[in-house]
C-alpha cells in the first residue's frame, strides 16, 4: 500500500543555500556592483533586476583527482563499425577539435575546470543594499535620537459625539440593532405571557358561559388584559429604528509623529566653464546621493538650483542640460535654497540636505557672503556636500568650506576629477566614521 | 482482446485517484509475479522547481546548507531554464519508507512508469541488494539527515556560518576519500548518534591530548623509538583519521566530519552500482508495463508513449555520436538484465557455453539473484554476455601517450568477448573510484607533519592535489605532504 502526498505546496527549499552563496561570492557580486555603479547610469541600473555573471572557478571544489591527459590508458567504448583488433587510429590534432572520443570520456573528462558561469541576481533592493552596504548619513544617528516631531491625526477609536460627517455608519447600525434586540425580546416575552393569560381567559369565560356561571370578574381581568397588551403593542411599536444614543462617530485624534521625508537642495554651476565632463560627475554625485538618502526617509523631494551670476529654481532636464554664460556667484543660490527652504521646507518638518557641485569657479569678492550664507543654512541642515570637479587645485571655495567644516562636521567637501572617482568617493564620504572626512 | 472497461485511465491527466489505483495494480504485478520485497512506498508530488532543489542535495530530501548547494542548484537551474537540461522523470530515496518523487508536470502515463521504476525497481534494489544492506541504513537515514541538519545549525549560530562553511568545504573535498571500501559501516541511529557524540566529546576533550603530550612525564624516559610508525598500516579514509587524529582540532569540527564521512559512507554504494540500480528499475518497469497493457489496464496510446519515453532513457549513442557521453548506465543494465532472462528461457550453443544457469526455467530467480549479489564492477564480469556486446557493437581501445595513435585492442569477436568483457569491468571499477591516496605517517614527536602517499598507478591532478592538500592542512592544524609517485606536494599550515 502506498502513501501519497502532495508536496507541492512546501516550496523551494534553495533559499539557504542562495544566501550562503551570495556570502561566499559577496566580494565577486560587490566588485560588479561596484562596477556597474561606475560605469552605468544609475537609472538604467536600477529598473531591472541584475542578473551577475560569477565564473564557477570561483566556486571550484576541488578534490583528489586521476589526470589522464598524459596516461595510459584503456577504453571500452560501444558503437563499433569498421574497426578490426590492431587498427590504429591517427589521434586528433592537439588543437583540433577532435571526435571527442577518446580520453575525454572516462575518468580524464571530469578534471577540466570549465569556464562556465553561473548567475546571481539581485533585486534591484538587494542591489541598492550591496551597493550601500556599510554606508551611513553621518547625521542620520543624531536624526534618530532627536527626530523632528510633528502633529499629525490619526484614528484613535468611536465616540459617542462628533459632527456629522464624521458618523460611522456601521457601528452606528451595529448599536442601534442591539438596542432594538434588547428592548424589544423583554417586552415580547411579557407580551407573550399576556397572550397566553388571555388564551386561558378566554376559555375560562367560555366554560363558564356554557355552565350558565357569572363571567363579570373574568371580564372585567380580560380587558385589562386587552389594555395592557394594546399599550404594549404600541411600545414595541414606539422603539425606534435609530435613536440618537445609537450613534456612533470616529474619532481622531492629533498625535507626534517623526518625520520621514527629507528635502535634498541640489545646487550646481552652470556657467560656462562646467563641460559636460563635469556636469557628468556632478549628476553621478547628485543621483548615488538621491538613491541613499531614499533609503533613509519614505519620501525624498529634490529641489534643482542652477546658478551662474545668478540664481534659480530649474528641473531636473534643465539643470543636467542647461549651458549658461555670465560670471559665478554662488552665494545667491545658496540665499535662494534658503529662500525656498523656508517657505516650502521648513526644518521642523523636513530633513534637509544640501548637495552643491561646482568646479570651484567664484567670483573672489563673493566669497565673504558664501561664509555668511552657509554659516545661517548649516543649523538647518542635515548635512552639506560640497563636491567639486575637475580642478588640480583647491579653489578659494573649497579652502572656505573646509575651513567652515572645521566647526560644523556636518559641512563635507570632496574633489573628483574622473567619473570612476565618484563612487569610491562617495563611499569614503559616508564611511561611518564620526565626523565625516574632508577630503 | 480486452475491451476498454478496465483502463487505469483514458485520457492522460494525472489525479491522486489515478495514483493510488495505479500504485495498487502495479504493487500487485511487482508482488506477485516480480515477487518483489520492497520498502512501503511513500509517494511525493513535486513541482520543477522542488525537483531542482533535490538534484541540488544529491537526491536527499533535506541536508545541510551549503553554498556548494547553491552553486549547483544555479547551475542545474539555467541549464534548465536554457533547455539545455530535461529533468529526470524520477527521484527515489533509500531510505524506509521508500520515498519516491513524482513531478507534476508529468503525465499519467509517466507517473505510472515512474511509479513501477522508482518505488518498485528502485526501492526493492534498495532492500534487497547486498552492498546497500551492508553500507546504508534505510531506517536511519532520514532521522539522520534531521540531526546533521541541526546540528550544523547549530554551529552556524554559535560559531558562526563562514567558520563552519570552511571546515564544510574541506570535509567536501575529501568526500571521495572518506570512505572505508574494506569495512561495513555503523548503522546510522539520530538518537544513538546524539549519545555517542556526547560521550566521544567528553572522551576526546580528556584523552586526545594525551596521545600529542610531548613532555616526556618522567624525566628519563627514552625518545620513542623511530620504527615505532603511526598510524601502524597505512589509512585510507582521510576524513576519519583526521576527523580522529587531527591534534587541535575543535570538538564540533570533528562532528562536522563525521556527519560528512557518515552521509558519503551512505551514498557509497549508488555509486558502485549505477549499472545495476538503474538496469533493474528498466526491467522492472519494462515488465510491468507490459503486463499492465496485456492485461487491458494501458491503452496501446498510453503504451506508445511509455515505449517512447523508455527508449530515450535506454538509448546508448555510438562513440562517434556528439550525443556520446560514455556507457549509458540504463541502457547497459536494462540489456544485462533482459539478457539474463533471455539465456533462461531460449538459450543458444554459445549461452550455454559461457553460463551454468542456461536454461533453468526459473528465470525470476536467476535475476533476484543477480540483483541481490553484485555491484556494477562483478556484475559485468559476470553476466555480460557476447550477444549483448553484440548489440552495442563494444570495443576496446587503448592509449599510449608516447605513440600518435590509439589502438584497438579488442572487438566484439570471439578472441575478443572475454578481453571487453574484463577491461569494462575494470574500467567501471577505476572510474568510480578516486586516487587512492593513503595516510602512511605521522610526525608524532617533532614537528607533527602528516605524510600522505598515492598508492595506486595513475598520475593525480597536481592543480587540485595542491588545493585539496591546503584544506587538509587547515583541518590537521600543520603541515601535510603528499608523495604522489615522482611528485611530491607540501600544504604549510597557517600559524594561527
Amino acid at each position: 500500500m502506498s502513501v501519497i502526498i502532495d508536496r507541492r505546496n512546501l516550496g523551494t527549499r534553495a533559499t539557504a543555500n542562495q544566501d550562503r552563496l551570495q556570502r561566499r561570492v559577496r566580494g565577486r557580486v560587490k566588485a560588479a556592483v561596484e562596477r556597474l555603479a561606475r560605469q552605468r547610469s544609475l537609472n538604467d541600473m536600477l529598473d531591472t533586476a541584475q542578473p551577475i555573471a560569477i565564473p564557477t572557478k570561483d566556486l571550484h571544489e576541488p578534490s583528489f583527482r586521476r589526470d589522464l591527459r598524459d596516461a595510459a590508458w584503456e577504453q571500452v567504448l560501444p558503437g563499433n563499425k569498421r574497426f578490426r583488433r590492431g587498427d590504429r587510429i591517427l589521434k586528433p590534432n592537439e588543437n583540433g577539435d577532435g571526435d571527442g572520443t577518446a580520453g575525454r570520456d572516462g575518468v580524464g573528462a571530469q578534471t577540466g575546470l570549465g569556464d562556465d558561469e553561473i548567475a546571481i541576481v539581485l533585486s534591484a533592493e538587494e542591489f541598492l543594499a550591496v551597493l550601500f552596504e556599510g554606508l551611513e548619513l553621518p547625521n542620520l544617528r543624531q536624526t534618530r535620537t532627536e527626530d523632528i516631531q510633528v502633529e499629525q491625526w490619526r484614528r484613535a477609536g468611536f465616540v459617542k459625539e462628533g459632527s456629522p460627517s464624521r458618523m460611522h455608519i456601521g457601528r452606528t447600525m451595529r448599536t442601534a440593532r442591539a438596542r432594538r434586540l434588547a428592548l424589544r425580546s423583554r417586552k415580547r416575552q411579557e407580551l407573550e405571557a399576556l397572550l397566553k393569560q388571555l388564551a386561558v381567559l378566554e376559555e375560562e369565560i367560555r366554560i363558564r358561559h356554557g355552565h350558565g356561571e357569572d363571567t363579570s370578574i373574568e371580564r372585567f381581568r380580560l380587558s385589562e388584559i386587552q389594555d395592557e397588551i394594546k399599550g404594549l403593542e404600541r411600545k414595541i411599536k414606539a422603539i425606534p429604528f435609530i435613536d440618537e444614543s445609537d450613534l456612533r462617530f470616529a474619532h481622531i485624534e492629533q498625535q507626534p509623529r517623526p518625520v520621514t521625508s527629507a528635502v535634498i537642495f541640489c545646487v550646481m554651476d552652470v556657467s560656462g566653464s562646467m563641460g559636460d565632463i563635469e556636469k557628468d560627475l556632478a549628476k553621478r554625485f547628485f543621483l548615488l546621493l538621491y538613491l541613499f538618502i531614499h533609503r533613509q526617509y519614505r519620501a525624498v523631494e529634490i529641489v534643482f538650483i542652477k546658478h551662474h551670476g545668478e540664481a534659480s529654481e530649474c528641473t531636473e532636464q534643465e539643470f543636467f542640460g542647461a549651458k549658461e554664460g555670465g560670471g559665478t556667484l554662488v552665494s545667491p543660490a545658496l540665499g535662494l535654497a534658503e529662500e525656498i527652504m523656508t517657505e516650502r521646507f521648513p526644518p521642523e518638518h523636513w530633513n534637509v540636505y544640501l548637495a552643491q557641485a561646482s568646479d570651484g569657479d567664484n567670483a573672489q569678492d563673493d566669497n565673504h557672503a558664501v561664509r555668511e550664507r552657509v554659516l545661517g543654512l548649516l543649523p538647518h541642515l542635515r548635512n552639506m556636500f560640497y563636491l567639486e570637479v575637475n580642478q588640480d587645485q583647491e579653489s578659494a571655495l573649497l579652502r572656505l568650506y573646509k575651513d567652515v567644516a572645521g566647526e560644523f562636521p556636518e559641512l563635507m567637501t570632496a574633489r573628483a576629477r574622473r567619473t570612476e572617482d565618484i563612487y569610491p568617493l562617495f563611499r569614503a564620504l559616508f564611511a561611518p566614521r564620526p565626523g565625516g572626512i574632508h577630503a | 482482446m480486452p475491451d476498454g472497461k478496465d483502463l487505469l485511465f483514458t485520457d492522460n491527466e494525472w489525479t491522486f485517484e489515478r495514483i493510488a489505483t495505479a500504485a495498487e495494480h502495479i504493487g500487485e504485478i511487482a508482488e506477485r509475479e516480480l515477487k518483489l520485497d520492497t520498502y512501503p512506498n511513500q509517494l511525493e508530488v513535486i513541482t520543477a522547481e522542488q525537483m531542482l532543489d533535490a538534484y541540488a542535495s544529491t537526491g536527499l530530501p533535506m541536508y545541510y546548507p551549503h553554498w556548494s548547494f547553491g552553486k549547483q542548484r544555479a547551475i542545474e537551474t539555467g541549464q534548465y531554464r536554457r533547455g539545455e537540461m530535461g529533468l529526470a522523470y524520477e527521484l527515489v530515496i533509500n531510505s524506509n519508507p521508500c520515498i519516491s518523487y513524482l513531478m507534476e508536470e508529468n503525465t499519467m502515463v509517466m507517473q505510472t512508469l515512474v511509479i513501477a521504476h522508482a518505488a518498485y525497481g528502485h526501492n526493492a534494489f534498495f532492500k534487497n541488494n547486498m552492498f546497500f544492506q551492508q553500507w546504508t541504513d534505510a531506517e536511519g537515514i532520514l532521522d539522520y539527515l534531521e540531526f546533521a541538519k541541526s546540528y550544523i545549525s547549530q554551529c552556524e549560530e554559535q560559531y558562526g556560518i563562514d567558520v563552519v562553511s570552511d571546515v564544510i568545504d574541506a570535509a567536501h573535498a575529501l568526500n571521495r576519500n572518506g570512505v572505508d571500501r574494506a569495512h561495513r559501516p555503523q548503522k546510522l541511529s539520530a538518537r544513538d548518534e546524539e549519545q555517542r557524540r556526547r560521550d566521544r566529546a567528553a572522551f576526546l576533550d580528556e584523552h586526545l591530548s594525551e596521545i600529542w603530550r610531548t613532555l616526556p612525564a618522567v624525566a628519563n624516559q627514552k625518545a620513542p623509538v623511530a620504527e615505532e610508525r603511526f598510524p601502524a598500516d597505512p589509512q585510507e579514509n582521510l576524513i576519519y583519521f583526521i576527523e580522529k587524529n587531527a591534534p587541535n582540532l575543535e570538538t564540533w569540527k570533528r562532528e562536522i566530519l563525521r556527519i560528512i564521512r557518515k552521509i558519503a559512507q551512505y551514498l557509497y554504494p549508488q555509486g558502485q552500482t549505477k549499472i545495476m540500480n538503474e538496469g533493474f528499475a528498466c526491467f522492472v518497469h519494462y515488465h510491468i508495463m507490459h503486463r499492465l497493457h496485456e492485461a487491458g489496464r494501458l491503452s496501446d496510446g498510453a503504451l506508445l508513449e511509455f515505449y517512447a519515453s523508455h527508449t530515450a532513457v535506454t538509448f546508448q549513442p555510438d562513440f562517434d555520436s556528439p550525443r556520446y557521453s560514455g556507457i549509458n548506465p540504463y541502457s547497459l543494465g536494462f540489456a544485462i538484465f533482459q539478457d539474463i532472462k533471455r539465456i533462461c528461457l531460449a538459450p543458444t550453443e554459445e549461452d550455454r557455453r559461457w553460463f551454468a544457469f542456461a536454461g533453468d526455467p526459473d528465470w525470476l530467480k536467476q535475476v533476484h539473484f543477480a540483483m541481490r549479489e553484485f555491484r556494477d564492477e562483478s556484475f559485468v564480469l559476470q553476466y555480460l554476455s557476447p550477444k549483448v556486446m553484440r548489440d552495442l557493437h563494444l570495443f576496446a581501445l587503448a592509449n599510449d601517450p608516447r605513440e600518435d595513435a590509439f589502438e584497438v585492442t579488442a572487438v566484439h569477436d570471439d578472441s575478443g568477448y572475454q578481453y571487453l568483457r574484463t577491461a569494462l569491468a575494470r574500467q567501471i571499477a577505476e572510474s568510480a573510484r578516486s586516487p587512492d591516496i593513503e595516510v602512511v605517517a605521522v610526525n608524532r614527536w617533532g614537528d607533527r607533519h602528516l605524510h600522505l602517499k598515492k598508492m595506486d598507478d595513475y598520475p593525480v591532478d597536481q592543480a587540485e592535489a595542491k588545493r585539496t592538500l591546503d584544506y587538509i592542512a587547515r583541518l590537521w592544524g600543520y603541515d601535510v605532504h603528499l608523495d604522489a609517485g615522482g611528485v611530491v606536494m607540501i600544504s604549510r599550515a597557517k600559524a594561527s
